[in-house]
């Protein structure tokens, strides 16, 4: 038995797969569907019993599917410059309708959007409330460079979550009910403390399984992380990794990637690691998933907490911390030409890291554009960081 | 046909300052250190200038630099960022900008949250205030939340040397800047109705040089420009423009506009009409004032309006109300914000008629050929 034939990862796959069945049902019921930015509070939707879709995640499928190249060309022809993130392209095809044999997911009645992770975001989904005619309803978490959001910021949110609820539960019909929002937070909050039990196997350096299997059950995280049933797959997950046999020695290498995944070129990418036995025991996006909460103002706060809205000092620190927990040796980093924000800050981040020791190589690529990527720069700078973790070997012995 | 207007002898040394000063910003702020002033950079975009005017500081502008290749800020910025931002630091890091005591920016885009965390990581002598900015501007709350953040920036100003803020001083500063502002809609409207009197380039640099001088030099010398324009007779110019995009103060493509015989009518840059559209209310907590000039902004690619048609109609209005021929969109590369709005744009003008060219520009540019020959064949399609 290995992890990729567990009874709980089939049923968290199933459950994860159940959202656009979900949101297609409900639109055959006639009731409105949204789309929501990642990281919207989605204990907003939930605590009104709406179903949302997340065009991210549904782009990040797709391009894992071999779609990215003929979205993004469909976008192109939509007149999106291909600088543009290659997700909202991505999205923006599916909402006029580009996806041959039809989109996986329905097209919105009003979107939920939050630019707590880009500026893009907003601006992508201005477009789409424009060229849809549907309403956007928006949290607005501005960035400000700031480690911490200021008590300022919290009533700025504050007030907005007041608005935003009232507009919401006005707009689709539905009373704002304070126990069915507690709900919906007490789920979430479990959510992500199992998810972080399941993070932490990772540390055991004889731990038999790749971090990035995470990732297959970030979708979950991201749709239904208010329901009280994920916390018990994801438990269930857990207990059975902790149960597989250990592996018989530790890996060559253990790798942060940093980044958001190489979608269109992720089996390149993964094989000259899996063929050297170097494992990837950390990465940046998962862990930004387990965040937990008591009150309406920390849930404000966490979702102030994103890894492109913090600061480059407490990314830098977060990403050390989380590099020394999971005995990192190296960094991976992917220079993903889609995401702005995050791209900006890796080279100065890269040598951050590299200064507190950690061997660093970084290769272009993106998330969904499969254009973006070069092979054969890729497989050099594997190999240079290859080379660097045996120096530091040789010199550590 | 119609005679070409005369310019009036007294204009050109008026406009020679205007070029000088547009031309020579180092210059401005050597004077202004000379006289024992602070200076602060302002990024993009709305700069609180009457804030750090008020402070008994001289705003300095920072829009990037044209033809500056960037050889230290690339170890900073993937080469797939915007040159605004790349030109900006490569600046700050050649020390260029000696002489500043702070530099201040909102964050308003995915090039500015980094180029924030870049600058402080790379010039820890040149302080980053950053501007954190609401986008649901239209509600009460943003503008006590944004209120406390231009307060938050007082504070910082005072630390580094600035006089602490006093409400009568910082109404004085609205009031100047207010009627710098109006003064230079007054000109872009005049500039616009003087047959081909004022090119683009001239434009340009009569607008540039509010960035860098001290507003109680251009304000006179503008309003006595507007008087000067004002005594020549209304003449539409031979082929009315509208200009849309971040900034358009590059010389060689001012001069293709001008090649191709164009005048600007009308603009909706980021660097001219867009930060001079709105004036700052009459209240009496002046800080509330500024913090309700940011808040009334609209129409504008970088802020979210609650109704998403307002930016298309806003800028089908300007070519209409400029007597615009056609709109021509120059798009700075890796420009997001521009680029995701622009098919929407296009869509709205092709709808009303309004023929449209985009062309893609770059801080780092020095050839402008191929935008030449572009706005040539425009303009024959236009004329
Ligand atoms: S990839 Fe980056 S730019 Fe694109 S939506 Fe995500 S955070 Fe925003
Ligand atoms: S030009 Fe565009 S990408 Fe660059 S700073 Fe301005 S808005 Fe941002």
């Amino acid at each position: 038995m290995d992890s990729f034939s567990l009874p709980a990862r089939q049923k968290l796959l199933d459950f994860g797969a159940e959202s656009s069945r979900l949101a297609w049902a409900a639109k055959d019921r006639g009731e409105p569907v949204g789309w929501m930015s990642t990281k919207f509070p989605a204990e907003i939707p939930a605590a009104l019993g709406l179903v949302t879709c997340c065009p991210e995640s549904q782009a990040a499928a797709l391009a894992s599917a071999g779609q990215g190249g003929p979205l993004c060309s469909a976008a192109d022809g939509l007149g999106f410059c291909a600088d543009l993130c290659s997700y909202s392209r991505i999205g923006l095809a599916l909402a006029a309708g580009c996806q041959e044999g039809g989109s996986r997911i329905p097209l919105p009645d009003f979107l939920l959007c939050c630019n707590n992770i880009c500026c893009n975001m907003l601006q992508w989904y201005q477009n789409l409330a424009r060229t849809l005619d549907i309403p956007l309803f928006l949290l607005d978490i501005p960035y400000t460079a700031q480690n911490e959001p200021d008590g300022e910021l919290i009533g700025y949110l504050r007030a907005q979550f007041s608005t935003l609820t009232r507009r919401l539960s006005a707009f689709v019909g539905r009373p704002w009910q304070e126990e069915a929002f507690s709900r919906a937070c007490r789920g979430a909050v479990d959510s992500a403390l199992a998810w972080q039990e399941v993070g932490e196997l990772l540390k055991d350096p004889l731990c038999p399984w790749d971090g990035m299997e995470l990732f297959d059950y970030m979708p979950v995280l991201v749709s239904r992380r208010c329901d009280p049933r994920t916390a018990g797959l994801l438990r269930e997950l857990g207990r059975e990794l902790a149960a597989l046999p250990q592996a018989e020695r530790p890996a060559r290498a253990r790798l942060m990637l940093e980044g958001t995944p190489c979608w269109p070129h992720l089996r390149q990418v993964l094989a000259p690691l899996r063929q050297a036995n170097i494992r990837i025991t950390a990465d940046t996006i998962t862990p930004s998933l387990g965040f937990v909460y008591q009150d309406l103002d920390g849930l404000l706060r966490a979702y102030c907490g994103t890894i492109n809205g913090s600061t480059l000092a407490k990314g830098l620190a977060d990403r050390a911390r989380l590099c020394r927990e999971r005995g990192v040796d190296g960094i991976l980093m992917h220079l993903n030409r889609s995401c702005r924000p995050w791209s900006g800050v890796l080279p100065q981040l890269g040598r951050g890291l590299a200064g507190e020791g950690w061997a660093v190589v970084s290769f272009d690529g993106d998330q969904a554009d499969p254009g973006g990527f070069a092979g054969a720069q890729y497989a050099t700078r594997v190999q240079g960081l290859l080379e660097m973790l045996e120096k530091g070997k040789e010199a550590g012995a | 046909m119609t005679p070409t207007l005369e310019k009036p002898e007294e204009m050109q040394p008026l406009l020679d300052w205007f070029a000088q000063t547009a031309d020579n910003p180092r210059a401005q702020l050597e004077a202004a250190l000379a006289r024992g002033e602070k200076a602060v950079g302002c990024l993009p975009y709305f700069a609180p200038e009457e804030l750090i005017h008020a402070m008994g500081m001289r705003p300095f502008g920072l829009w990037g630099t044209g033809g500056l290749s960037c050889s230290l800020s690339a170890g900073y910025f993937p080469p797939f960022y915007c040159s605004l931002a790349r030109t900006s630091l490569e600046l700050a890091l050649r020390g260029s900008l000696r002489g500043l005591c702070a530099v201040t920016g909102t964050l308003l885009c995915d090039t500015l949250r980094p180029l924030s965390q870049n600058w402080a990581a790379a010039l820890p002598g040149l302080p980053f205030l950053p501007l954190a900015c609401p986008q649901q501007r239209q509600e009460v709350y943003a503008l006590t939340y944004f209120r406390s953040q231009l307060e938050g920036l007082a504070r910082r100003l005072e630390e580094l040397g600035g006089r602490p803020l006093d409400p009568q001083a910082l109404q004085n500063s609205l009031e100047v800047y207010n009627a710098s502002r109006a003064a230079r809609r007054r000109f872009v409207a005049l500039a616009g109705w003087r047959g081909g009197l004022i090119p683009p380039l001239t434009r340009c640099q009569v607008l540039k040089a509010a960035l860098f001088a001290p507003v109680e030099e251009y304000l006179p010398r503008l309003t006595r420009l507007n008087r000067q324009l004002e005594a020549l007779p209304d003449q539409p110019p031979k082929l009315p423009l509208t200009v849309s995009g971040i900034l358009c103060d590059s010389p060689a493509l001012l001069r293709a506009f001008e090649g191709a015989g164009f005048t600007i009518a009308a603009d909706d840059l980021a660097q001219e009409s867009r930060s001079f559209r709105v004036d700052a209310p009459q209240d009496e907590d002046p800080l509330l004032a500024l913090a309700m000039r940011f808040c009334a902004q609209s129409a504008d690619p970088l802020l979210y309006d609650p109704d998403p048609a307002l930016r298309p109609r806003h800028l089908v209005r300007l070519v209409r109300e400029s007597g615009s021929r056609g709109l021509v969109l120059v798009l700075q590369q890796f420009c997001d914000v521009e680029e995701m709005e622009w098919p929407a744009l296009k869509a709205e003008l092709d709808r009303q008629g309004i023929p449209s060219l985009v062309i893609g520009a770059d801080q780092e540019m020095t050839d402008f050929g191929q935008a030449s020959t572009l706005l040539e064949a425009f303009a024959e399609r236009l004329g």
